[in-house]
């Protein structure tokens, strides 16, 4: 087996210092490599790039310690990255857990980035697997929070808010960032040219406000597909949210679930079935902009199709929706298609429950008069009737102010 | 889809315009229609059946603006009649009320007839 030597080197960049650990390591020579990294520490050296390409093997008994090496680094603000980790070694250190415990790169430019810090403000930049999908049918995104060298923020955490210009994006928040990218599937259901906009929600420590865009063509050929964004869970009724279609555990009973969206079924771990009486909750949020009413009705209709309701129930729904949005673009937003309206849906087996919301002024579309139609007409008046509609259609309509939003429950039983 | 406005006068009587709608009717839409309206009214076409058989969608915003012009059309001596109202309008025509102030008959013939009575 190889001795062990350790080297200091010329760093990357002024403030960062490398070194070089070659051989095999065990108890005795680790000796060698704190004290090396003592000297640095000693001399205020605290961000350092380990280089091991030629670290052949770490002894069983040089292990314990060997991970220990970063935190007096890491205490004082620093970190040691290690580099060119070779295959065996690499194995090594997943087989014992290490790849969570230490800070690896590449090489070195990644360890600067990573030592560094984020260089500029951080930026989105959005990859989609196809720049032209199909309205209404998921495809692929990739999200990388990356600094002004283009080197992802590692450490970055936080959500990103979607957007379009034109059009439906769903789901409207996305989340979380895993080494600073986030990947997963997205819906638009839209006209064709839309510029796809990502911002970032909220990020701890220093980062700047970010957000990053990409130009799409969505086609219209097929009729849309439904994205359900929420389920219950069949074992504790929690909320699961889902972004993959796959492998959820529920944060409520730990329990693991399947989703199979085209089977409507949620299969529990191991190989039990179970029938799809669960709710399932919809949430859109769109461009204040009357040219989208009609995306925005297909969006609905194809929901509650998939649940399979009665025609009459999705044309009460429909146009109740369509008023309900209506009245927010116009007198909430007086047609200011740079706001969005939320959307919400709740189905199940008793109710439908849609929640139309958006962030203008307190106004409440019901505080208003009933309607004599003979009056209307003499008055040459066109508005009002859609509340009487409303009501009529609906089980239960109601206005409340929740915060900084108008928000319209609009409920009807369906049993 | 948008909306499709057809006009034209009526075969069974010049002195009535026909317009037939095809497509959506709504907020986005309802602009079109009126300025439509708005340009027959001007020329004193005021007698009117409205065709609904080929609409696939009407929202209250869409029904609000034959209320806002019906009374224009009144005054003037004329009316609207609707044709091909259909099961997918006839409950909401019914609901709002729109059945008490608005003649509505299936076939277009009918509903030139009824307007020709006054």
């Amino acid at each position: 087996m190889a001795g062990f030597s350790v080297a200091e080197g010329p760093g990357p960049a002024p403030g960062i210092a490398v070194v070089r650990a070659s051989g095999s390591l065990d108890i005795a020579s680790l000796g060698e490599f704190e004290s090396t990294l003592g000297r640095l520490l000693a001399a205020g050296r605290v961000k350092v790039v380990v280089d091991l390409s030629a670290l052949e093997y770490i002894s069983s008994s040089g292990l314990g310690a060997f991970v220990k090496t970063v935190d007096p680094f890491r205490a004082r603000g620093g970190d040691l990255v290690f580099v060119r980790v070779g295959e065996r070694l690499m194995r090594l250190f997943k087989t014992v857990g290490f790849t969570r415990l230490l800070t690896l790169a590449r090489d070195e430019a990644e360890a600067l980035a990573l030592l560094e810090g984020p260089r500029g403000p951080v930026q989105l930049i959005l990859s989609p697997a196809l720049r032209s999908p199909h309205s209404g049918e998921a495809f692929d995104l990739e999200i990388l929070a990356a600094d002004a060298r283009g080197m992802a923020v590692r450490g970055f955490q936080g959500r990103a808010a979607l957007e379009a210009n034109l059009g439906l994006v769903s789901p409207p928040s996305v989340g979380p960032f895993v080494d600073g990218v986030w990947h997963g599937k997205v819906v638009l259901t839209g006209p064709g040219a839309t510029v796809l906009k990502a911002a970032l929600e909220a990020s701890p420590g220093a980062a700047p406000a970010a957000s990053g865009e990409v130009a799409l063509d969505v086609r219209q050929d097929k009729p849309p597909a439904v994205l359900p964004l929420t389920v219950a869970c069949p074992g504790c009724g929690r909320h699961l949210e889902i972004d993959a279609f796959n492998v959820y555990r529920c944060k409520g009973c730990g329990e693991i679930y399947f989703v199979d969206k085209w089977a409507h079924a949620i299969t529990l771990k191991p190989g039990r079935r179970e029938e799809a009486d669960f709710t399932r909750g919809y949430a859109l949020a769109f461009p204040a902009d009357v040219k989208l009413l009609g995306a925005v009705r297909a969006f609905l209709v194809a929901a509650l199709k998939e649940r399979s309701y009665a025609p009459e129930v999705v044309g009460d729904l429909e146009m109740v929706v369509d008023e309900a949005v209506t009245n927010v673009v116009e007198h909430a937003y007086s047609f200011d298609a740079r706001r969005q309206v939320r959307l919400e849906l709740a189905l199940d087996r008793e109710r439908v429950e849609a929640r139309v919301k958006d962030d203008g002024a307190a106004f409440d579309p019901l505080a208003v008069e009933p309607v004599n139609l003979d009056r209307h007409v003499e008055e040459r008046r066109t508005g009002g009737l859609g509340v009487h509609l409303m009501r009529t259609l609906m089980d239960t309509v109601e206005y409340r102010r929740e915060g900084a939003f108008n928000v319209l429950v609009l409920v009807k039983k369906v049993r | 889809m948008g909306l499709n406005i057809r006009i034209a006068p009526s075969a069974l009587d010049a002195a009535v315009t026909l317009w037939r709608l095809e497509g959506h009717l709504d907020a986005e839409t309802v602009p079109e229609l009126e300025a439509r309206f708005e340009g027959e009214v001007r020329e004193g076409r005021v007698r009117w059946v409205v065709d609904l058989e080929a609409l696939e969608y009407i929202s209250s915003a869409g029904l609000g603006s034959f209320v806002g012009v019906l009374s224009e059309l009144r005054a003037r001596g004329g009316d609207i009649v609707f044709a091909g109202l259909g099961p997918k309008f006839e409950k909401t025509f019914r609901v709002l009320g729109f059945l008490r102030i608005f003649r509505a008959y299936p076939a277009e013939s009918e509903a030139v007839a009824a307007l020709g009575r006054g």
